[in-house]
C-alpha cells in the first residue's frame, strides 16, 4: 500500500471503474440505516409509553426490534461494509471491480431480498433468534447475493497488482468468507433443520459473536488500517503488533461465544471456556489499538471529517475491547447478566466501532469516487458531532441504567420498581437514537447534492449556481 | 505480508476452530439428551420433560411471534449465580433436559419483566388472568408490558345476552353499555402456555431442595 499521503480528490482510474457497485451499495447501506434506526427509535419510545399503538401487532416490541436489528445488521451494514471491502481492495490492488454488471444484480437482489424479509418480520414470519430475523424464505436470495458479491471481491484480491498485500487487506479477505460461513451455519442448524434444545441458544450465541467479531468487526479494521495513516500522514510503524493483533482476534474471538451462556442451562465448560477467552480477548485489543492510533496532529484531524470519525471508532473498538474482558469475569456476569448493559455494550461495537468505521469510508470514498468533495461542509461537521455525540447518548445510559438493574435485581427490589429506575435511563438512550438518527439527514443531504450533480438532467449548472458563494469563498481563503 | 496460501490456512484453522468448539461438539454431547425416568417418593414413575398439549403447544407459536422473548428470559440461574432462586423465579436452575422440546428455545438474555421459566407454578390452581394480556396496566401498576388488544374481540354483546367469557372490566377501561371484550383463540392458547410453564421436577443434574432448607431460607 501507498506509504505517502495523498489528498487528491479524484480516485485512481481502478476505482473510478469500479465506482457504480460501490456507490449504489453505499447509497443503499444508508437508507437500510435509517430504515433501522427508525424502527430502534419506535421501540425505545413504546418501552417508554407501553399502550400507545398497543392495538397494532406489528408494532409489537419483539417485531420491532426484530425489524430494526435486520435493517443495521443486513441492510446497513452487511451493504456499506461490502462497499468498503470492495473499494479498499479495488484501491489497493489497484485493479478496477470485475463484472460490475453481475455486482449490480447482486446488490439489487440483495435489497429485494430485505425489502420482502423486514416486512415479513413485522407481520410476524421472522425468526426468534437475534440477528437471523430475517423469514426463511428471502435467505436463499440474500446468501446468493452474497456469495456473487464476495465471489467479485475474492477475484480482486487474487488480481491485485502486487504479491504483498497489506493488514487491510488481510481483514476485508477474512471478512468475506466468515460471513456465508457462519449465516449458512445459523441458517441451516437453527431455521431449516433446527437442532435440538438448549443447542440452539448455544450455536444462536456463536452466531452473533460471529457476526460481530467475525464478520463485521474485520471490516472496520481493514477500513480503519488503511484510512487511519493516509489521512493523518502517518504510517503505521508496527507490522508485529498487527500480525499479532490480527492472528490473536482470528483465534479467539469466535471461543467468547458462551459468554451470554454464564449461568445458563448448558454444560458448564462452554460458559468456562467463554470466560477465558473473553479475558484474554485484551491481548489482541491491545495489540491492534497500538498499531492503529496514530495520533495526528489537531490541525489535520480538526480538518478532515473522516479522520475524526476514524479515530473515535478506533477508540471504541478500544474501550469495547477492554470492557468486554473485564466484564467477562464470573463475578461482573453474576451482576450483569441479563440487563441492558451488555445490549449497550454491543451497541458501543455496532455504532460507535463499525458504523463510524463506515461513515469514515464513506467520506473518504465517495469524494473520489465522484471526483469532487462533499458539497457542504456544514453539513459534514452537523453529521460527525451528531454521530459521535448520539452513540455516546445510545450508550452511557445502557450501560450505567444495565448495571444499576444488575445490581437491583440481584436484591429483593421487585421487578416493576427496578424497570421503573431503569425507564430514564432507556428514555435518554432513545434520546440519543433520535440524534444519531437525526444527524444522518446531514449526511444524506450532503450526498444527494454530490450524486445529483451528476445524475440530474442541468443538476451541475444548477448545483454550481447554488454552490457558487461556498465554493467562491473556499477559493478566496486559498 | 506475503504467503497467501499460509494465510489461508492459517484463517481457515483459527476460525473453524472455534466451529467445531462451539457449533459441533456440543451438538455431539448434547443431540441425544435423553427425557428422564424417575420415580418420586410416592413411588410412582414419572417421565421428565413431557411434551405440551395441542393448545399450550399453539400459544408458544403466539408467545415466539409477538416477541415476548426480548423482555422475559426462561431461564433460573443457579444459587451461586444470581438472585434468581431467592426472587421465587424457580426451585432450581434450569438445565438443558428442560428445554428439549422447545423450538425454537426461548431463553432470552435481557429482564425488562419476570423470568417466566415457573410461571405456570406461581400461578398455583389459579386460572391464568387474561384481563393481564388485555391491558397488564389494570393488573399491576406502573408495569411497561405491552397490552395485548389485538388479542381480544372488542364487540357489541350479541342479542343472546352477554358472553360468559366477556372479561370483567371496571372503572374506565369497562366497555361502553351493549359492548365487551371477548377472548380470542390466540388468547386462550397463549394463556396455555404461559399456564404450562413449570420446570420444578427433580432431575439428576439438579436435585430440588429438600423442604426443610426451603423453610429456613
Amino acid at each position: 500500500m501507498s506509504s505517502s499521503p495523498s489528498f487528491s480528490v479524484r480516485g485512481d482510474t481502478s476505482e473510478l471503474r469500479s465506482a457504480g457497485p460501490v456507490l449504489y451499495l453505499f447509497g443503499s447501506g444508508l437508507l437500510w440505516l435509517l430504515v433501522g434506526l427508525v424502527f430502534s427509535l419506535v421501540a425505545a419510545v413504546k418501552l417508554q409509553f407501553p399502550t400507545l399503538g398497543a392495538e397494532f401487532a406489528f408494532l409489537s416490541i419483539g417485531r420491532v426490534q426484530g425489524a430494526a436489528n435486520a435493517s443495521l445488521i443486513y441492510g446497513f451494514a452487511g451493504q456499506a461494509g461490502m462497499a468498503l471491502t470492495l473499494w479498499l481492495l479495488a484501491r489497493l490492488g489497484e485493479r478496477p471491480l470485475p463484472a460490475g454488471g453481475l455486482a449490480i444484480i447482486a446488490v439489487a437482489s440483495w435489497n429485494v431480498a430485505l425489502t420482502f424479509g423486514v416486512p415479513g418480520i413485522l407481520v410476524g414470519q421472522g425468526v426468534a433468534y437475534r440477528w437471523l430475523e430475517l423469514p426463511k424464505e428471502v435467505v436463499p436470495l440474500l446468501f446468493l447475493s452474497y456469495i456473487t458479491l464476495a465471489v467479485i471481491g475474492t477475484l480482486l484480491f487474487f488480481r491485485r497488482s502486487q504479491k504483498r498485500f497489506s493488514t487491510a487487506q488481510a481483514y476485508l479477505l477474512v471478512a468475506l468468507f466468515w460471513f456465508p460461513w457462519a449465516f449458512a451455519t445459523g441458517e441451516v442448524t437453527l431455521v431449516y433443520w433446527p437442532v435440538r434444545g438448549v443447542l440452539q441458544a448455544i450455536i444462536a450465541g456463536w452466531y452473533g459473536q460471529a457476526i460481530l467479531l467475525g464478520w463485521l468487526t474485520p471490516i472496520a479494521l481493514g477500513g480503519l488500517y488503511s484510512i487511519l495513516p493516509e489521512l493523518s500522514g502517518r504510517a503505521s510503524r508496527q507490522p508485529f503488533y498487527e500480525a499479532i493483533g490480527f492472528w490473536t482476534w482470528l483465534i479467539l474471538s469466535g471461543w467468547t461465544a458462551g459468554s451470554s451462556l454464564v449461568g445458563g442451562p448448558v454444560p458448564a465448560w462452554i460458559p468456562t471456556l467463554a470466560v477465558a477467552s473473553g479475558v484474554l480477548l485484551i491481548i489482541p485489543t491491545v495489540h491492534i489499538s497500538l498499531s492503529l492510533h496514530t495520533s495526528p496532529q489537531l490541525r489535520v484531524l480538526l480538518s478532515s471529517p473522516g479522520l475524526f470519525l476514524a479515530t473515535f471508532s478506533g477508540i471504541s473498538f478500544t474501550i469495547s475491547g477492554l470492557a468486554t474482558a473485564l466484564t467477562s469475569f464470573r463475578c461482573a456476569r453474576e451482576v450483569l447478566q441479563h440487563t441492558e448493559f451488555f445490549t449497550g455494550l454491543q451497541q458501543l461495537t455496532f455504532f460507535g466501532f463499525i458504523a463510524l468505521a463506515l461513515f469514515a469510508g464513506i467520506y473518504v470514498a465517495v469524494p473520489r469516487l465522484l471526483g469532487r468533495k462533499l458539497p457542504f461542509p456544514i453539513l459534514s461537521f452537523l453529521h460527525v458531532a451528531g454521530s459521535i455525540f448520539g452513540v455516546g447518548i445510545v450508550v452511557i445510559p445502557l450501560l450505567v441504567g444495565g448495571w444499576c438493574q444488575g445490581w437491583e435485581l440481584n436484591s429483593q427490589t421487585p421487578i416493576v420498581t427496578v424497570v421503573q429506575n431503569l425507564k430514564p435511563w432507556l428514555g435518554l438512550h432513545a434520546f440519543g437514537l433520535l440524534v444519531f438518527l437525526g444527524s444522518q439527514f446531514a449526511l444524506l443531504a450532503n450526498l444527494l447534492v454530490a450524486v445529483g450533480y451528476f445524475l440530474i438532467p442541468f443538476g451541475k449548472p444548477v448545483l454550481d449556481w447554488v454552490l457558487a458563494p461556498n465554493q467562491t469563498a473556499a477559493v478566496h481563503n486559498k | 505480508m506475503k504467503h497467501g496460501a499460509l494465510l489461508f490456512c492459517g484463517v481457515l484453522t483459527a476460525f473453524s476452530a472455534s466451529w467445531w468448539g462451539m457449533v459441533a461438539y456440543p451438538q455431539r454431547q448434547l443431540s441425544n439428551l435423553p427425557i428422564y425416568l424417575g420415580t418420586n417418593d410416592a413411588g410412582m414413575a414419572y417421565q421428565y420433560p413431557t411434551a405440551r398439549s395441542g393448545e399450550a403447544a399453539q400459544g408458544r407459536q403466539v408467545y415466539v411471534s409477538l416477541g415476548c422473548v426480548a423482555c422475559h428470559t426462561q431461564q433460573v440461574r443457579p444459587v451461586d449465580g444470581g438472585n434468581d432462586i431467592a426472587r421465587g423465579w424457580g426451585r432450581r436452575r434450569s438445565v438443558a433436559r428442560d428445554y428439549i422440546y422447545d423450538e425454537p428455545v426461548q431463553m432470552g438474555d435481557n429482564r425488562l419483566g419476570p423470568d417466566l421459566a415457573n410461571y405456570g407454578e406461581r400461578l398455583g390452581t389459579n386460572a391464568f388472568p387474561l384481563t393481564r394480556l388485555f391491558n397488564p396496566q389494570l393488573v399491576v401498576s406502573n408495569t411497561i408490558c405491552p397490552p395485548l388488544p389485538f388479542l381480544f374481540d372488542h364487540r357489541s354483546v350479541r342479542i343472546s345476552g352477554p358472553s360468559a367469557e366477556a372479561l370483567v372490566l371496571k372503572g374506565t377501561a369497562a366497555p361502553a353499555v351493549g359492548e365487551e371484550v371477548v377472548p380470542t383463540l390466540a388468547a386462550y392458547q397463549l394463556a396455555a402456555y404461559l399456564k404450562s410453564l413449570h420446570t420444578s421436577v427433580e432431575v439428576p443434574e439438579a436435585l430440588l431442595p429438600v423442604p426443610s432448607e426451603e423453610a429456613s431460607k
